[in-house]
């Protein structure tokens, strides 16, 4: 009962939170036809800003840090990108009257991460004063990369069971193609010069201070594309929009349990259980989406993107407050 | 004076680009063009300016003017055939005239 009484109260001071406002400012801006837009540049640009910030924050950290609390925090990030999907291919892809490669490409999506999600909920454990090991963004490829990977290799075992095509596994390409993407690129070139190179100074003067700013336009971004994409998923099966509403919740339980054991083994830190949830909940947006679209073509992305985007990450984003209470009574004790 | 050639228009997804880009090149055009874009379709509403989620979705145009009018029968039916039947995108064709020849 407390758990429930929690959730809503934390839910409800949430939603009056920037993050969490501007998600639903954009798809109500959206819903009544506004004209409002934000230029693509601005947008690739914010992104570029959000994910260099994660990525020199976690190098910069990681410089300190103990390599071995890292090493079963990204094994479970791995376990759960390929699970979820595992997963997402014994139940969703099977159901009947639903083509196999719609629901490996919308499992894979769900098994990777979105970037969004993940800065939004760094910016929600700050106002919380929830603390977390500041490497902890950088599983974000850890789980996002296995899930995009596996989703391709089934759709592509599946295609040879019904064509009888050849089998053609390039695992390594499916690879650098998604660190190539735009948001891994930034995270990566973050990650690398907060390691070797010093950038404390400018993460502390522009980077660290832009990024609430610049995330609360990103916000509104997704929540637009959120309520425009709806109209698209409302053409496909509607399995889609149950699997979308509920996987993140599952897939954001199993993260927690994951998490919460690498607490309990090597005390990963309670705000470092619940990043770990709100990743595994995400669904990719930005990144995966592309990736997908070229290895899987025969799937179609009305299904994927749809479910992913609009209702995917706003599911995700509302979750957040559920993983906060759950970490409160779990880690109060 | 004016000399008959053809135009050849694709419109796909940037993520088709640099395959349109490699079947020109191997095709042995010596030219073209790119224009993004936006706008509505098949496949829903593209915003022309605004942002959008997945840059890899947004439209882009090729403008490819041939001298050769097999040669871009040929690129039309294979875009078509290998390309465009799981992807979204247009190709058409349409009679141009060209000013100076020799840049065909």
């Amino acid at each position: 009962m407390d758990l429930v009484a929690d959730f809503f109260g934390a839910f409800s001071a949430q939603l009056q939170q920037p993050t969490l406002a501007f998600l639903l400012g954009g798809m109500g801006l959206a819903a009544l036809g506004s004209r409002l837009e934000i230029p693509d540049a601005v947008y690739r640009f914010i992104v570029v800003v959000l994910l260099l910030k994660i990525g020199l924050g976690a190098g910069i950290a990681i410089r300190e840090a103990d390599l071995l609390d890292l090493v079963l925090p990204a094994a479970a990030a791995f376990a759960l990108g390929t699970l979820i999907v595992l997963i997402g291919r014994v139940t969703l892809a099977r159901l009947p009257g639903l083509r196999p490669e719609d629901g490996m490409a919308t499992a894979g999506l769900f098994g990777a991460v979105s970037a969004s999600t993940l800065a939004a909920t760094m910016v929600i454990l700050d106002a919380e004063e929830l603390a977390y090991e500041a490497w902890v963004p950088a599983l974000y490829p850890f789980m996002d990369i296995p899930a995009l990977v596996t989703a391709i290799v089934l759709a592509q075992l599946h295609r040879q069971k019904s064509d009888d095509a050849a089998l053609r596994l390039r695992i390594g390409a499916i690879v650098a193609d998604s660190l190539r993407g735009s948001a891994l690129s930034a995270l990566a070139l973050g990650l690398v010069l907060g390691l070797v190179a010093r950038p404390d100074p400018v993460f502390a003067s522009f980077y660290e201070p832009l990024f609430r700013g610049l995330l609360s336009i990103l916000m509104l971004v997704m929540g637009m594309e959120a309520y425009a994409r709806l109209a698209e998923l409302r053409r496909v099966a509607h399995v889609f929009a149950a699997y979308a509403l509920m996987a993140p919740f599952v897939h954001g339980l199993m993260g927690f349990a994951l998490g919460y054991a690498a607490h309990l083994a090597t005390g990963f830190s309670p705000g470092g259980v619940v990043l770990l949830a709100v990743m595994a909940a995400s669904s990719s947006d930005i990144s995966g989406p592309p990736t997908l679209r070229a290895a899987i073509p025969s799937a179609n992305p009305a299904a994927y993107v749809g479910a992913s985007t609009s209702i995917g990450t706003p599911v995700a984003l509302l979750s957040i407050p559920l993983y906060l209470a759950l970490a409160d009574l779990v880690f109060a004790n | 004076m004016t000399h008959p050639a053809v135009k050849l228009t694709i419109v796909v997804e940037r993520l088709l680009e640099p395959v349109v880009e490699r079947l020109l090149a191997a095709a042995g055009v010596k030219g073209y063009s790119i224009f993004p874009g936006g706008g509505r379709g098949a496949h829903g509403a593209r915003p022309a300016h605004g942002a959008q989620v997945v840059r890899e979705f947004a439209i882009v145009k090729f403008e490819v003017v041939l001298r050769d009018r097999g040669t871009a029968d040929r690129l039309a039916e294979t875009l078509i055939r290998d390309h465009l039947r799981d992807q979204s995108g247009i190709v058409w064709l349409a009679p141009v005239e060209v000013l100076r020849e020799s840049k065909f």
